[in-house]
């Protein structure tokens, strides 16, 4: 069975997420030891600004005049959403993430890690996904650094609903039930009015995350259950509101805003963990560093 | 010995209970092996020929004394002992539908003489431990026990039971004054006269429940018992009831699978009890 990591790059007008990319893609490598398959459609930005990019990626997947995806990634430029850069800067920028419901297709492993570009590792406990027996695992449980804001928006979808599921890393066997949940996956998207009705929350804009939960809630059965496991441990995450300030392979410095105090910030050491790194500005600076 | 579960209904301000027990009656036909779907129904009120098949015996409400009503026939809840026809008796509230195989709760139940639910469930299928409704129960440290399902046999140990249960209902200002005394309930409740009950009888609650694990349960509609950050008095409120035709019941977007404690009286419409009436061919 071919095993190896899935990472999505879709550039907006601001954000460089091949560049992004490259770094969890080089992370993998060193902790993982996985070959990693690319999904872009920039494919000559790719090689323009990463001429090394055959080192790092195994794969490239272009999705940038493929008919069978074109609507998908046309949509994808209709999708907006704020993008912080610390507690006092944001800019509104293209959301490109509809793809991802495509992911049995396009990935080329019968066993894929899927991460975001701005996940990086810092340690090889992923490693585990690929010597155990379920076949799909996702994160629930997650821990957000500043340990004081408010995160209930990631825990339920809302208030009435489901529990709240991070697309953000998902690892899945190719096999006919992971595929009927693409299929879902899908078929929600194509569907997003109705579901946020019948789920009743407010995001008018096109989320993974909430697909996914929605997905995985109907796949147990529209009952809490375990069809599907848990990724090891919690999901570590900051949000676009903290500044990452340093990383080398297995350290990341944060600053992290402060409660009550508008633009102010406290200082964040992390060790052998991976982090889920909300604020793609930080990261390209550091990554550019 | 014969098994069976036992309804008690009277109507009372406007509610039709006799007709909510009808429905439960139904569900436990739906869902339950032939040999354990015994059911019967101690009222006084008048119950609709065509749903007369569904109950083993109809019992009149013996030794009244008066026709003063209290809320949820609490005086007269007792009775369910002496006058069941059944050995070995499941008691359930008649705002329920039971949704699954009660089959393994018999056999839980083969270790004891009586026992109440003490884990309750929200409609997501979360435990509930919030006391929120139980303020009496948290602060005078009686047993969490619900009356809504509970078992008993017939035996020493469940009559001497059942007649705590008769002289605490029937002297419950004097009762409640000495062990209910914080939060002081103001009327009679059948499961603060059951745990308090209990709490006399025995110095643990381990003869009357399971409080390490759960396997005998329900849902629990109640609106502030459900995790909600914001709630309506009215759980309906808040969430939407999908009852298909093959009698399966989603309440948001969650089935249910387990005894279902709906609470809210309109939420057994025409539509849901014709749904069930013509899955059971009546």
């Amino acid at each position: 069975m071919s095993s190896g990591v899935l990472i999505y790059a879709f550039n907006n007008s601001e954000i460089d997420y091949i560049k992004i990319s490259a770094e969890c893609a080089r992370r993998v490598k060193k902790f993982l030891n996985q070959p990693v398959a690319l999904v872009t459609d920039s494919v000559d930005w790719l090689q323009q600004s990463i001429p090394e990019y055959r080192k790092i990626f195994d794969v490239i997947i272009d999705l940038k005049d493929n008919q069978q995806y074109r609507s998908v990634v046309l949509d994808s430029s209709r999708n907006f959403r704020k993008f912080n850069d610390g507690a006092l800067s944001y800019r509104k920028l293209e959301f490109r993430n509809l793809t991802r419901t495509k992911t049995f297709e396009l990935s080329p492993f019968d066993e894929t890690l899927v991460i975001d570009s701005d996940f990086l590792i810092a340690n090889d406990n992923l490693k585990f996904c690929w010597d155990q027996p379920f076949d799909f695992l996702i994160y629930k449980d997650a821990v957000d650094l500043s340990g004081h804001r408010d995160t209930s928006q990631f825990e339920k979808i809302s208030d009435y609903t489901i529990d709240f599921y991070w697309a953000t890393i998902f690892f899945f066997r190719k096999n006919t039930e992971t595929k009927i949940f693409f299929n879902l996956l899908d078929h929600i998207r194509e569907n997003w009015s109705y579901y946020k009705m019948i789920y009743q929350f407010s995001s008018a804009v096109y989320r993974n995350d909430h697909a996914f939960s929605i997905a995985l809630h109907i796949m147990n059965g529209y009952q809490n259950s375990q069809w599907h496991r848990s990724l090891p441990g919690k999901l570590l995450y900051t949000i676009d509101s903290d500044i990452l300030i340093d990383m080398s392979d297995t350290e990341f410095r944060f600053l992290i805003e402060k409660e009550k105090y508008l633009g102010e910030y406290t200082l964040l050491k992390t060790t052998d963990l991976s982090v889920h790194i909300m604020n793609k500005f930080s990261l390209k600076r550091m990554i550019d560093v | 010995m014969s098994r069976g579960f036992i309804l008690f209904a009277e109507n009372q301000n406007g509610n039709d209970y006799v007709k909510m027990a009808c429905v439960l009656a139904m569900t436990i036909k739906l869902s339950q092996n032939p040999e354990l779907s015994n059911v019967s129904l101690i009222t006084d009120d008048v119950v609709d020929e065509k749903y007369k098949s569904l109950f083993d015996h109809i019992i009149p409400i013996p030794w009244k004394n008066s026709n003063s009503a209290t809320r949820f026939s609490t005086d007269h809840r007792w009775k369910i002992y002496h006058v069941s026809p059944y050995e070995k008796n499941i008691s359930l509230d008649v705002d329920m539908l039971v949704l699954k195989d009660l089959t393994l709760y018999w056999e839980i139940f083969k270790n004891y003489k009586i026992y109440f639910t003490s884990k309750i469930k929200d409609y997501r299928g979360n435990h509930i431990n919030n006391d929120f409704y139980r303020k009496a129960f948290t602060a005078n440290n009686l047993p969490n026990f619900y009356s809504a399902l509970h078992y008993f046999e017939k035996s020493d140990e469940a009559k001497e039971f059942y007649q705590w249960i008769e002289l605490i209902s029937n002297n419950w200002e004097l009762f409640y004054g000495k062990y209910v005394s914080e939060f002081y309930p103001g009327r009679p409740s059948m499961d603060i006269t059951s745990s308090l009950a209990a709490k006399i009888l025995s110095e643990t609650n381990s003869k009357f429940t399971n409080e390490k694990s759960d396997p005998i349960t329900f849902v629990h509609m109640k609106s502030k018992l459900q995790g909600w950050k914001v709630s309506h008095d009215d759980w309906m409120s808040s969430v939407g009831v999908y009852f298909d035709r093959d009698c399966n019941l989603k309440i948001g977007n969650f089935q249910q699978t387990e005894v279902f404690h709906y609470t809210e009286k309109r939420f057994l419409t025409d539509k849901i009890i014709e749904k069930i009436e013509k899955k059971l061919g009546l």
